[in-house]
């Protein structure tokens, strides 16, 4: 039984990956034969003309204009363009060509899935528990659209007060729920005054700090002060530094300008990561951390040990 | 680096890890709705009257907030008895009292609690703090085991349990689970408790771990650990063999304490073991997994 369903399965995976490289193929080529390009013509270190010429580009450029300057006065600058020319035929999904807004949502969507596949890697390949399933994921995307080193410096900031918030909070008998939007409430608190710190430093767009999911953020302080009381504080701190490890890998990939690029241009690769994690969900093997954890039993069996 | 050649070692030793443990043929044998019963200690509870397996008497459950204030009534005159959460796991949420002192209760771990916090700490059981998924939950008051003298030695700083993990219905491999100082009083193994392998033939230890290591003796007490003979062997395998029977689940481990006064008393039973009992016996559990499957197949041929 197990078996076959690995097959179907590792099938499923199979069709997809098939449906996102066809489709992958499909739209390139159109891409490549029919291109549109933008041309402008810089004289004196100014833009002086600009035209857009569909299909092939070849010889000299300043053939594109209709008058010509005195030779060796001009050079030319050619830029590629999308546009919807480039694309009939097959407009769907053309996510470069969104507004502003809606692209950057677009790219939050289609990075996330990517980001949860990392961490179904580093879960079950690898075997790091960090706090939350998808907290890492969330933190570590966010943490990509401040300055990585601010964001980690903020976020830390963010834990290491509301710890000791949450070890003040312990004195006063609170319930559950009305301690942790407290808590949540010092995490806004802690935020509002590094935007206005930024701001009074001159530093635009601090307003980044308010993509933090503060409630990840908050869960992440209260499960960190559980599980010190639980299990001590080295474990607590080694589950808190996993958890932004984690997060810091994925926002150092997602900040390589390839790798949004990549998956704007080709949403498709969606398909890819659905079938990689269906191969993952399939995987019983050992997890790295196991294969350190049992090494003990790697060795030759012995009966019994005597001292 | 050499353990990464475990990755290729440990297999053939038929070490079971966590993933083949949860997806592949294993738990898929626990069907998800039997989980209720076996995550939910008021149910097992239950479970254990209905097939007549001794469990530790439940003196009360609080299940709304309102009924704290009956929680310090019931402290008042009974104050030897376990606050756990019905559906907490890995020992968590537990809080152990021994008895009075001066106007405030004594812990199992020696450190004195007034009722303030008990009340509190009950509070938090119920919000959900130790409860599976943070959902809200019940605290159950329960009547504490009294050690038995055949642990005395090894298990000073708390009680001592033995978990059976069964499959398809045969015991499979059994351990002896002591709580250390580092472990704070409980005997779970991630936090630091020591994990004894017992022979299932004849209840005797034969191997000890303590943070993924093999020891000979007690880290804290210095006393040996191997050798030794776990009273009320047999009664302890029929016991997690009618308990396993009872909720069903294919691959299973079962807890019990041996009280000093009613012998083996199941406490819970636990739907995903977990797999260090196979570093206390010095052997893989898919070996064993096999080896099961070929005697019921044998068995059932004749």
């Amino acid at each position: 039984m197990p078996y076959s369903r690995t097959i179907v399965v590792i099938g499923a995976a199979v069709v997809l990956s098939a449906a996102s490289v066809s489709i992958f193929l499909i739209r390139t080529p159109a891409r490549a034969c029919n291109p549109t390009w933008k041309v402008t013509r810089l004289q004196a270190g100014r833009e002086s003309q600009t035209v857009f010429i569909d299909g092939p580009l070849s010889g000299d450029p300043g053939e594109f204009f209709s008058d010509q300057p005195a030779p060796g006065t001009a050079s030319y600058l050619i830029e590629p363009l999308e546009s919807p020319h480039a694309n009939a035929g097959n407009s769907l999904f053309i996510t470069t060509q969104l507004q502003p807004g809606n692209r950057a949502a677009v790219e939050f969507l289609l990075l996330l899935p990517a980001a949860a596949l990392f961490v179904c890697l580093c879960r079950n390949l690898i075997g790091l528990q960090p706090f939350g399933t998808f907290g890492p994921a969330l933190l570590g995307l966010a943490l990509r659209e401040s300055r990585p080193a601010w964001g980690i410096g903020i976020v830390v900031v963010v834990l290491a007060a509301g710890s000791m918030m949450r070890r003040a909070l312990e004195r006063f008998h609170l319930l559950q729920v009305p301690r942790t939007a407290l808590l949540l409430t010092f995490v806004v608190l802690i935020l509002l005054v590094c935007i206005f710190a930024a701001d009074a430093g001159g530093i635009a767009g601090a307003g980044v700090v308010t993509l933090l999911p503060l409630v990840i953020l908050t869960g992440m302080i209260e499960r960190f002060w559980t599980m010190e009381e639980e299990d001590g504080s080295a474990a607590a701190f080694r589950t808190q530094l996993t958890t932004l490890g984690i997060a810091g890998i994925v926002a150092l990939l997602a900040s390589v300008p390839a790798v949004p690029r990549f998956l704007m241009r080709h949403p498709e690769s969606l398909g890819l990561v659905m079938a990689a994690l269906l191969v993952l969900g399939r995987y019983t093997g050992l997890r790295l951390i196991e294969a350190y954890r049992f090494r003990a039993l790697a060795a030759v069996p012995t009966q019994k040990i005597h001292q | 680096m050499k353990w990464l050649l475990n990755l290729r070692r440990l297999p053939a030793r038929g070490v079971l890890g966590i993933n083949r443990r949860n997806a592949g043929g294993i738990c898929e044998r626990n069907a998800r709705s039997l989980f209720p019963v076996v995550d939910d200690k008021l149910l097992m509870a239950h479970m254990c009257a209905r097939i007549g397996v001794r469990s530790p008497t439940i003196l009360g459950v609080i299940s709304r907030h309102a009924e704290l204030k009956v929680l310090e009534r019931i402290i008042r005159v009974r104050n030897d008895l376990v606050i756990k959460p019905a559906r907490g796991s890995g020992g968590r949420g537990i809080m152990i009292l021994v008895g009075r002192r001066g106007s405030d209760y004594q812990q199992a771990n020696g450190r004195g609690i007034d009722s303030g916090r008990i009340r509190r700490h009950t509070a938090d059981i119920l919000a959900g703090m130790y409860s599976l998924g943070g959902r809200p939950d019940r605290a159950i008051l329960q009547e504490r085991v009294r050690p038995h003298p055949a642990f005395a030695s090894i298990a000073p700083h708390g009680i001592a349990d033995v978990r059976i993990v069964l499959y398809r219905f045969v015991p499979a491999m059994a351990m002896l689970r002591l709580p250390t100082l580092a472990s704070n009083g409980r005997a779970n193994l991630h936090q630091g408790g020591i994990g004894v392998g017992i022979d299932l033939a004849a209840g005797r230890s034969h191997h000890a771990v303590h943070r993924d290591r093999f020891i000979n003796r007690h880290p804290d007490t210095g006393e040996g650990l191997l050798d030794l003979i776990v009273p009320c062997w047999d009664e302890i395998l029929e016991i997690a063999q009618r308990a396993a029977r009872a909720v069903g689940l294919g691959f299973v481990g079962i807890d019990l304490v041996i009280d000093d006064v009613n012998g083996p008393m199941l406490l819970e039973a636990n739907a995903r073991p977990g797999l260090t009992i196979q570093l206390a016996n010095n052997r893989g559990l898919l070996e064993r997994i096999e080896e099961i499957d070929r005697q019921l197949e044998s068995a059932a041929r004749m």
